[in-house]
């Protein structure tokens, strides 16, 4: 009997390894409270949508309450995303995160000279078109090249206080995700 | 046979509630393996990476973060003070030392569930340094003179520091940081004060 109870308590145990693992690598797959998945729920493809983390039931968790952030999901297979945002908040950071939430791209405001955010991102083969041809209305533009098709850009602007509230406002809302 | 079917029941159940369990178990505290300590502080580098470990990738499925990248910045937690005692928001604390070179940084306060934030913080442009360019803040539920982050109304918290534009966050400037001590000052009534085998300072 006992030797039978520690067998079956072996082979629980065993078994409980075994979904551990498989629950583990799968979960990310078939999560529905990811980052893309939220924002989906919130907001169509490339539609700006703010994600700060102050208010409760906001998409991303996690956030800087001194920062104010916007998201966009974007779909590449339907050609280059171009993501503008004008100047204005006293830093601000941006990163382009791949559909699964990894951080493939990221920079902030000191890598442009005008300090506006310039992006364009891009498949591999749609990259090989632009750099033959590059639309002289990207020649300032940062170009990404991004694997996979779907991903999330995100734009933070530092809010140190109040009095800053209308300039950071301003800033996300010229946040703009555009196919081309 | 119904003994049989009983006992793969049992062994099923152990299996899929044990390893269901422990996953969860292992989210609720997202710390992977791949962490950056200093003192009280723990950052996680490779979280959002594709070098993550599958229990950082699936707990920022889970809780859906999207982490700051190497260029944006790096969080660092601390959930105890540099004694080992649970940080709670009923408590005065101080926090005293150099911040790594960044161009800059924030403080706050969040609940472990929730970022409940009663204040927004301290952050690098509006701080009172000291002479040699160190930091002091106060952390607690009553108004101090000098740097104050409010920590009223919450119990157990985790203080957030956030570097913004630092080379902490690349993966060369990781060698060896030292970051703002964590050492308290005194609890006041309501709320669960430390065990005083956990104090080390003797102030009560």
């Amino acid at each position: 009997m006992v030797i039978r109870l520690a067998y079956g308590l072996m082979l629980g145990l065993l078994g409980a390894v075994i979904v551990h693992v498989t629950v583990l690598f799968l979960l990310p797959l078939y999560s529905e409270q990811d980052a893309w998945s939220r924002l989906s729920a919130v907001g169509a493809p490339l539609q700006t949508i703010a994600i700060d983390g102050v208010s409760e039931g906001t998409p991303i968790g996690d956030n800087d309450p001194l920062f104010r952030s916007a998201a966009c999901r974007f779909d590449l297979s339907e050609g280059p995303v171009h993501v503008t945002a004008s100047n204005g908040a006293p830093f601000w950071s941006a990163s382009v995160y791949n559909r699964w939430g990894y951080n493939i791209y990221s920079f902030n405001d000191r890598i442009t000279i005008s300090r506006d955010i310039d992006l364009l991102l891009a498949s591999p083969a749609q990259m090989i078109e632009l750099r033959q041809d590059l639309p002289p209305v990207f020649e300032e533009s940062i170009l990404v090249e991004v694997e996979d098709p779907l991903g999330i850009a995100v734009v933070r602007g530092f809010r140190p206080d109040g009095s800053y509230a209308q300039i950071i406002d301003d800033f996300l809302g010229s946040f703009r995700c555009i196919s081309q | 046979m119904l003994k049989t079917a009983a006992a793969v029941l049992v062994v099923l159940t152990l299996a899929v509630a044990g390893g269901g369990g422990s996953v969860w178990y292992a989210l609720g505290r997202m710390e992977g393996p791949v962490i950056l300590r200093a003192g009280a502080w723990i950052a996680y580098p490779e979280l959002g990476s594709v070098h993550a470990d599958p229990y950082s990738k699936a707990a920022i499925a889970r809780h859906a973060v999207l982490p700051l990248g190497p260029a944006e910045g790096i969080a660092f937690y601390a959930e105890r003070d540099s004694f080992g005692a649970r940080l709670n928001g009923q408590c005065t604390y101080r926090l005293e030392g150099a911040v790594p070179l960044s161009r800059l940084w924030t403080l706050h306060a969040r609940t472990p569930l929730a970022p409940a934030q009663i204040s927004h913080g301290v952050h690098s442009m509006a701080v009172i340094r000291n002479e040699d360019g160190s930091i002091e803040i106060a952390v607690g539920p009553t108004p101090m003179a000098g740097n104050w982050l409010n920590t009223d109304k919450l119990g157990e918290l985790t203080l957030v520091l956030t570097l913004y534009d630092t080379p902490v966050a690349g993966r060369t400037g990781q060698g060896k940081i030292t970051l703002p001590t964590i050492r308290l000052d005194h609890c006041q009534g309501r709320g669960p004060a430390p065990s005083p085998s956990d104090r080390q300072d003797g102030v009560t």
